[in-house]
C-alpha cells in the first residue's frame, strides 16, 4: 500500500511539473482586473527568448499577504511578485526584498523614465527595492444618466467642495435609498486627499505622526458633515452593508471617489453614462497617488534571470503592453493608458499626474499595514459619530505608538 | 384502569392539532435548511443586475447558463476539480486504512502506555489549527515539499478524529468473535483484516463520507503550501472568485454550486450509512 | 499497526503544538528572526486593557449561546423526527445538509442573506411586520447573525446524534411513565433528558470545543465587508484574533500566547464538563 502511494505522488508530481527545461520563474499578483494586460507582458517576455520561462497567478488580496507572510522568512515565497506602499517598508527592513540596486547603476533599468513619487514610495534607506509598475489616483466617477435626470450639468474640474455637496444633496433621494455620492470612509478614497488638500499632513518629516492639526481639523469636520447630513452619501454603516463601488455599479449613487484603477470596470459597467472628474477642490487640487513596483524575493535560487525579467519589467515594451489595464508608470506610456478612455474623462488622472496635484499615500515608516488600519478605523468612528477632535488626537497617539514598537 | 383509558383518549382527541404543529415545525425547518441552497442556485442563474434588486426577484427573467460556461473555462475549474480529487482520493484511501488499523488497536489491544498514547491524541483535536500552521508549514518546508500534491495531503492524513469515531464500531462487536478466531490460530493482523474489517463496513463507509466533506472543503492548508495556481483546489477558487468577482454575485453563486455540487452527490449517495456511521460514534462515547 | 497514525499526529500535530509554545516566548518581525522575551507576551496579552477579554467574550458569547440554541433546536428536531411520520429519511436528509456544505460557500451566501436590505432574512421578518435589524453593522446583533449561522449549520449534524439516542431508549420506559399518568412534557422531562444525557454530554462537549475554535464563519462572513475594527470588534473571536496577529500582522509571537491562552480554557472547559458529567449525566 505505501509503495502505491509512493508511485502515486510521484506521478502526481510529475504531472504537476512542466515540460520546459528553461528556467522556471514564480509570479504572483493580486489585481485580477489587469489580468490580460499582465498576461501580454508575461507571454511577450516569454516569447522573447528560451532561457527563462515566467507562469503568473493571481491571489486575491487577503490571502496574496497571507502567503507572503508566511513564504517571505522561509525563503519559499515566488521569485517575483507585485508589492506596495505599506508592504515595501517592512520587507524591506526585514531583508525579504532582493537587492537589485545593480540594475538602476548600470541603467538596465532607466530610472530617469519613471515618475519621482513611484520611485520615492519604493525606496527604503535610500535604496529603491523595486521596479516602478505604475501610478494611480483618485477622482470622481459619475453616471450621466442621473445628472440627466435630475437637470443638473455635469461637474468640471474645478469645480469646489461646496458645490459638490450642494450637487450631491440635489441627487440624493433618500427615501428611495438613492444618494448623490458614495463616500467610502477610507484614507485612500478621500480623506488623505482631503488631508493634503486643505494644507495638511499625516506624517512630518521625520515620520512622526501629525494628524491631529487645525487643518486636518477642518477638513474632517467637512468630511464628518456629509456624512451626518443624511442627504449627501449613504451611512458608514449602510456602506459596510453593500460599498461604495456596488452601489455605484447598481446605480444606487451618481458618484463614487475611487480610484484608477477601476476606470475599465466602470466604463464596462455604464458605457457612455460615465463620466470622470477631478475631485472637488477643498483649498487645493490634491489626488492620492499610489504607486506598485514589481520586487522580488531575497531568497530565489535564480536572481539573475529575476533580474533579466525586471529588466524587461522596467522596459518601455512592458508599459506599452500594461496600458491597456493600468496607467503604466514608464514614461509617456500613461497617455496610451489614457488615451482609451479620453471620451469618458479618464486623462484626468493623467492630468492630476502632469499637473503636480497628486501627493504620495502615506505610509508609516514601521508597522504599515496595521497603521493604515487603524487610520481606516479611526476614519469609520469619526464619520459615523461627528466626533472629530478627540478621535484624530486618540488616532495620533495609536500610530505614534504602532511607529515606535 | 379507567384513568389510563381517559389519558389515552385524551392524547387520541387533540391528535391532529399535535400532528399539525408538528409537520408545519419540521416543514419551517426544513425550509429553513434549504433556503440558501435555492437562493445560491437561483442566483447563479441570474445576470448581475437583477442578483442586486430591491425586493429580492427570485426567479432570473432568462437562465444564464453561460455564467457556468464562463466560471469552467475562464477561470480554470476543470485543473481545480482534478486537483481536489486527486487530494480527495488519496487520503481518504489511505485514512481508511491506517485510522481502522490504530482503532482496532486502541479498542481491542492492551499494551504499556495505551491509555496514554489514546489521551494523548485525543487532547490534539482540541488544538486550534491556527494555532499549528506555522510549525507546520516549516515542517513541509523542509520536507521540500511546497507546491507538491505531498505537501497538501501528508499533513492531514493522520485523523485523530478518525481513529476515535472507528474505535466505538469495533467496540460495538462482540469480543467473543476475536476469541473464537484466536482459537482457529487467526493472529493480530488476521483478526482485524478478515472478521472485524468486513463488520464495521458502514462504519468505514461513514467515515469515508465524512473525511472526503472535510478534505473536500479545507481551504487554509492548501492555500498555505501552495503559490501556484494550477495547484490550488476548488476550496481556494471558490474564496478567490469572492475576491475577484467582490459584487458580481452571479459568478461568485455559480462557482460555489459548481464547489459544492459533487459533494452533495457523495452525500446523497452515502447518506444512510453516514448518518448511521455518525449516530454510533456518539451513543458509545 | 497504530504507527502511521500516532507518528503522523506526533510530526505534523505533537511537534507544531510544543513549537508554537516555544514561540509564543519570542518576539520578532517573523518566525525565522525573533529573540526570547520571557513572559512578555503573555503580561502585554492579560494587561486589563488588551483586546484578549473583548475576543474572549465575543468567543463565550458565541460558543455558549449558539450551543445552547443548537442543542435545544436539535433536541426538539430529534424528538419530533422520532414520533412515527411521514419522509423521516427526506427530513433527516435536508436537515443535514448544511454540515455537506463548504465553509466558504456559507459565508459567501449568507452575507447576502442577512443584508438588512435585499436579504431574504429580513424579508421573512417583514411577512410579519416585523422590521428586520441591521444584522451585519448593528452591534447588537451582529454575532446574533453568526449564532444563526452557526445553528443552522450545525443543529442537523447535532440532530441526527441524538435521533439514533433517542431510538436507543426502550419503549417500556414510556409505558411505565403513562402509567404513572405523566403527559408528553413529563415524559420529556423525566424520561427523555435523564436518558438521552450520555449522548447530550457528547454533544455538548464537541460542539463547545468547535464553538471555542469557530473561524471560517467569521472569516468569510465578516471579513470581507466590515474589516475596520469599529465593526470588527464585535465579531473577533479569539482564533480569528491569532490569524490577524499571526498572519497580517506579523505578531507571531503575539499569536502564539494567545493561541496558548485558547488552549488552555478549551481544556479547562472540557475538564468542568467531565466532573459537571457526574452531576447530570445518568448512565444506563
Amino acid at each position: 500500500m505505501k509503495k502505491l502511494l509512493v508511485l502515486v505522488l510521484a506521478l502526481m508530481m510529475a504531472l504537476g511539473s512542466t515540460a520546459f527545461a528553461a528556467v522556471e520563474l514564480e509570479f504572483n499578483y493580486w489585481s485580477s482586473e489587469q489580468e490580460d494586460g499582465i498576461n501580454a507582458v508575461i507571454d511577450a517576455f516569454n516569447a522573447s527568448q528560451d532561457e527563462i520561462h515566467v507562469t503568473a497567478t493571481i491571489v486575491p488580496w487577503d490571502q496574496f499577504w497571507e502567503k507572503l507572510s508566511v513564504g517571505l522568512p522561509a525563503g519559499s515565497a515566488p521569485d517575483v511578485f507585485t508589492i506596495n506602499a505599506l508592504n515595501v517598508v517592512d520587507y524591506a527592513k526585514n531583508g525579504y526584498l532582493l537587492d537589485i540596486s545593480d540594475l538602476f547603476e548600470s541603467g538596465a533599468v532607466d530610472l530617469s523614465k519613471f515618475p519621482q513619487s513611484a520611485i520615492d514610495t519604493h525606496t527604503i534607506d535610500g535604496k529603491l527595492w523595486a521596479v516602478p509598475k505604475d501610478y494611480d489616483n483618485i477622482a470622481v466617477f459619475y453616471n450621466k444618466s442621473m445628472f440627466d435626470a435630475a437637470g443638473i450639468e455635469y461637474p468640471t474640474n474645478d469645480w469646489t467642495w461646496d458645490e459638490f455637496i450642494e450637487i450631491a444633496k440635489q441627487l440624493t433621494d433618500a427615501d428611495n435609498n438613492v444618494y448623490g455620492v458614495a463616500l467610502a470612509p477610507k484614507g485612500q478614497q478621500l480623506v488623505y486627499d482631503y488631508i493634503a488638500g486643505n494644507g495638511g499632513q499625516l506624517f512630518d518629516e521625520e515620520g512622526n505622526c501629525v494628524v491631529n492639526s487645525p487643518e486636518n481639523v477642518e477638513a474632517l469636520t467637512k468630511i464628518a458633515e456629509a456624512f451626518l447630513s443624511g442627504d449627501v452619501t449613504p451611512s458608514v454603516e449602510a456602506l459596510v452593508e453593500i460599498d461604495a463601488n456596488t452601489r455605484f455599479q447598481s446605480g444606487m449613487v451618481a458618484m463614487t471617489f475611487d480610484g484608477s484603477w477601476y476606470t475599465a470596470e466602470y466604463v464596462e459597467c455604464w458605457g457612455d453614462d460615465l463620466g470622470i472628474v477631478a475631485l472637488p477642490v477643498m483649498k487645493e487640487h490634491k489626488t492620492t497617488s499610489h504607486s506598485l513596483g514589481w520586487a522580488a524575493s531575497a531568497t530565489t535560487e535564480h536572481p539573475e534571470e529575476v533580474k533579466t525579467f525586471l529588466t524587461y519589467l522596467g522596459s518601455q515594451e512592458a508599459g506599452e503592453l500594461l496600458s491597456t489595464v493600468v496607467i503604466p508608470a514608464y514614461e509617456g506610456t500613461d497617455t496610451m493608458w489614457s488615451d482609451n478612455y479620453t471620451a469618458y474623462g479618464a486623462d484626468v488622472f493623467t492630468l492630476a499626474a502632469a499637473e503636480d496635484w497628486t501627493v504620495p499615500l502615506p505610509a508609516a515608516s514601521h508597522n504599515a499595514a496595521e497603521v493604515f488600519d487603524t487610520f481606516d478605523n479611526y476614519m469609520s468612528e469619526i464619520c459615523s459619530s461627528g466626533e472629530v477632535e478627540s478621535n484624530l488626537a486618540a488616532l495620533q497617539d495609536e500610530i505614534n505608538a504602532l511607529i515606535a514598537e | 384502569m379507567s384513568e389510563i383509558k381517559l389519558t389515552q383518549r385524551k392524547e387520541r382527541a387533540r391528535f391532529p392539532v399535535g400532528r399539525v404543529i408538528l409537520y408545519a415545525l419540521l416543514i419551517f425547518w426544513a425550509v429553513f435548511m434549504i433556503m440558501p441552497f435555492v437562493w445560491m442556485f437561483l442566483t447563479s442563474l441570474k445576470t448581475r443586475p437583477e442578483s442586486m434588486r430591491i425586493p429580492i426577484q427570485w426567479i432570473p427573467a432568462e437562465a444564464q447558463w453561460q455564467n457556468y460556461a464562463e466560471v469552467l473555462n475562464k477561470y480554470d475549474f476543470g485543473r481545480y476539480y482534478f486537483n481536489t480529487i486527486v487530494v480527495t482520493v488519496i487520503t481518504i484511501l489511505y485514512q481508511i486504512i491506517t485510522c481502522s488499523m490504530a482503532a482496532y488497536v486502541f479498542a481491542r489491544l492492551e499494551f504499556p502506555a495505551k491509555n496514554f498514547i489514546f489521551m494523548a491524541c485525543m487532547t490534539v483535536l482540541m488544538v486550534p489549527t491556527q494555532m499549528i500552521i506555522i510549525p507546520r508549514f516549516l515542517i513541509v518546508m523542509k520536507l521540500g515539499w511546497l507546491n507538491t500534491f505531498a505537501g497538501i495531503i501528508i499533513p492531514n492524513l493522520p485523523s485523530i478524529y478518525g481513529a476515535f469515531f472507528l474505535r466505538q464500531n469495533f467496540m460495538s462487536i462482540p469480543r467473543e468473535l476475536d476469541e473464537a478466531a484466536m482459537i482457529d490460530g487467526c493472529g493480530y493482523f488476521g483478526i482485524y483484516w478478515k472478521i472485524l474489517l468486513p463488520l464495521v463496513k458502514n462504519g468505514l463507509i461513514a467515515f469515508g463520507v465524512l473525511s472526503t466533506l472535510w478534505c473536500w472543503n479545507e481551504m487554509l492548508w492548501p492555500l498555505i503550501v501552495t503559490s501556484r495556481a494550477d495547484m490550488y483546489v476548488l476550496s481556494i477558487a471558490v474564496s478567490s472568485m469572492q475576491g475577484q468577482q467582490g459584487n458580481n454575485l452571479p459568478l461568485q453563486m455559480t462557482a460555489g454550486v459548481l464547489a459544492m455540487f459533487p459533494m452533495l452527490i457523495v452525500f446523497l449517495i452515502g447518506q444512510k450509512n453516514l448518518l448511521d456511521g455518525i449516530a454510533l460514534s456518539g451513543i458509545k462515547a | 499497526m497504530i504507527a502511521p497514525v500516532v507518528i503522523g499526529v506526533l510530526i505534523f500535530f505533537m511537534i507544531p503544538t510544543f513549537w508554537s509554545i516555544y514561540l509564543s516566548f519570542t518576539d520578532g518581525p517573523d518566525y525565522v528572526t525573533y529573540e526570547l522575551v520571557g513572559l512578555q507576551n503573555y503580561i502585554d496579552m492579560l494587561s486589563p486593557d488588551s483586546e484578549v477579554w473583548r475576543e474572549l467574550l465575543n468567543t463565550c458569547y458565541y460558543a455558549f449561546v449558539q450551543v445552547a440554541l443548537s442543542l435545544v433546536v436539535s433536541v426538539l428536531l430529534a424528538n419530533a423526527l422520532n414520533a412515527n411520520i411521514r419522509c423521516r429519511g427526506l427530513f433527516r436528509v435536508i436537515y443535514f445538509l448544511p454540515s455537506v456544505t463548504m465553509a466558504a460557500a456559507v459565508g459567501m451566501v449568507w452575507r447576502q442573506l442577512l443584508n438588512s436590505q435585499y436579504g431574504i432574512v429580513n424579508q421573512f421578518l417583514g411577512l410579519f411586520g416585523i422590521k428586520g435589524p441591521v444584522w451585519l453593522t448593528d452591534p447588537n446583533f451582529m454575532m446574533l447573525g453568526v449564532i444563526i449561522v452557526g445553528v443552522w449549520s450545525s443543529a442537523g449534524y447535532n440532530m441526527i446524534i441524538l435521533l439514533a439516542g433517542l431510538k436507543n431508549i426502550s419503549k417500556s420506559y414510556y409505558e411505565a411513565a403513562e402509567i404513572d399518568g405523566a403527559g408528553s412534557f413529563q415524559k420529556f422531562k423525566s424520561v427523555t433528558v435523564p436518558l438521552l444525557s450520555p449522548v447530550l454530554f457528547f454533544v455538548t462537549i464537541t460542539s463547545v470545543m468547535n464553538g471555542f475554535k469557530m473561524f471560517d464563519l467569521i472569516y468569510t462572513l465578516a471579513g470581507s465587508g466590515a474589516t475596520v475594527d469599529k465593526f470588527m470588534q464585535y465579531y473577533r473571536t479569539m482564533v480569528y484574533g491569532i490569524y490577524e496577529k499571526g498572519f497580517l500582522y506579523h505578531r507571531l509571537g503575539a499569536a502564539s500566547a494567545e493561541s496558548v491562552f485558547l488552549l488552555v480554557i478549551i481544556l479547562i472547559l472540557t475538564l468542568i464538563q467531565f466532573k459537571l458529567q457526574d452531576k447530570w449525566v445518568h448512565y444506563e
